[in-house]
């Protein structure tokens, strides 16, 4: 692997990591107010929270790649936008098919 | 001359109903350091852009060593030689130029960080973000990246910008190593003096369209050029 990527891949899974935090806090406190149902991994997952997310961390990473100074960079690589973008998504894609196999 | 590397003939180019460009041409020329010199809003920097791959042209080709491009793509020439510096800041935010210069050493395998930042007189600053540095300082930096990576065709889109004259040799001094190294430079900007000293050579963006100048002597020697480019005190000097 060329080094740069090992960059992307990392920026990208704490990108996503965050993200899942705050989601998972969010559905957390939402779940606390509104029923006494027990909060679980369950609750924090669902195949629209998860599109969701993806979509989310799709228009985050677009934004992220997008600012001219780097895109630049990564294209002087010999990488384009979407190359850079979709190498940003891996750890995501990754992590939420794991974290649905875990609560499935 | 030797035969161009890379070529942008005869393209071109409107945004909206604005025409920029009629038909202009560019050529990138091994060892030859060519300055693309016109007023803003010319169309010099969509010209290097098109010529780099960054924006398609509406009319006219691109070629590469002969062979006409179908669609030309910054990364894709990037594979086969150009480095493109942009007229706005390059690198990332988020890593050390140090760092950043490794990766031109690591994909390419070319040239070294060590030997790019003695060139351009970066060592002490490989360690710092680029948020840390003056310009001249990044700009150099900028170019350690042309030099780690080192290409077969540069185009530089205003390097010269909001830098020190001093930094000025230390950049154009950067260029000659390029080309004496079998590159072929092109660089854009209105920092005249500066540009006419570095280049071999002088392609005039105007009007829709180029006219290469021949050497700086001649560029300085052509009456339209100085009339509209250079301005009124040029234009009423005596010609030789």
């Amino acid at each position: 692997m060329r080094f740069p990527l090992r960059h992307l891949l990392v920026r990208g899974a704490i990108v996503y990591v965050l993200l899942r935090i705050v989601i998972a806090v969010f559905v957390f406190k939402a779940t606390k107010i509104n029923s006494n149902e027990p909060v679980t991994l369950t609750n924090t997952n669902s195949l629209l929270l998860q599109l969701g997310v993806v979509g989310f961390l799709v228009v985050v990473n677009y934004v992220n790649t997008d600012r001219r100074h780097e895109q630049m960079l990564w294209a002087n690589l010999g990488y384009s936008n979407w190359v850079t973008m979709a190498v940003l998504m891996i750890p995501a894609v990754i992590g939420e098919i794991a974290f649905g196999l875990m609560t499935s | 001359m030797s035969a161009p590397f890379l070529e942008a003939d005869c393209v071109g180019k409107s945004f909206g109903d604005r025409r920029i460009l009629s038909s202009a041409s560019l050529r990138a020329v091994p060892g030859e350091i060519r300055a693309l010199l016109g007023r803003s809003g010319m169309g010099k920097s969509t010209l290097l852009k098109i010529a780099a791959g960054i924006i398609p042209a509406d009319t006219g080709i691109v070629r590469l060593n002969g062979e006409t491009l179908s669609n030309p793509s910054l990364p894709n020439l990037v594979r086969r030689g150009v480095f493109y510096l942009p007229d706005h800041d390059f690198f990332s935010r988020k890593h050390t130029i140090g760092a950043q210069l490794e990766f031109f050493e690591q994909t390419f395998r070319r040239s070294t960080v060590a030997q790019a930042a003695k060139t351009a007189r970066i060592e002490h600053l490989l360690n710092r973000q680029m948020k840390s540095l003056s310009g001249g300082e990044l700009r150099r930096a900028e170019l350690a990246a042309a030099l780690a990576r080192k290409p077969l065709c540069l185009f530089a889109d205003e390097p010269f910008r909001g830098i020190a004259p001093v930094d000025h040799d230390a950049l154009s001094e950067i260029f000659r190593v390029l080309a004496s190294d079998g590159c072929a430079v092109v660089i854009t900007g209105h920092e005249v003096p500066s540009l006419l000293d570095v280049a071999n050579h002088v392609t005039w963006c105007t009007a829709g369209t180029t006219y290469e100048l021949g050497s700086p002597a001649t560029a300085r020697e052509t009456f339209a050029f100085r009339r509209d480019y250079l301005g009124p005190a040029h234009a009423t000097r005596a010609i030789g």
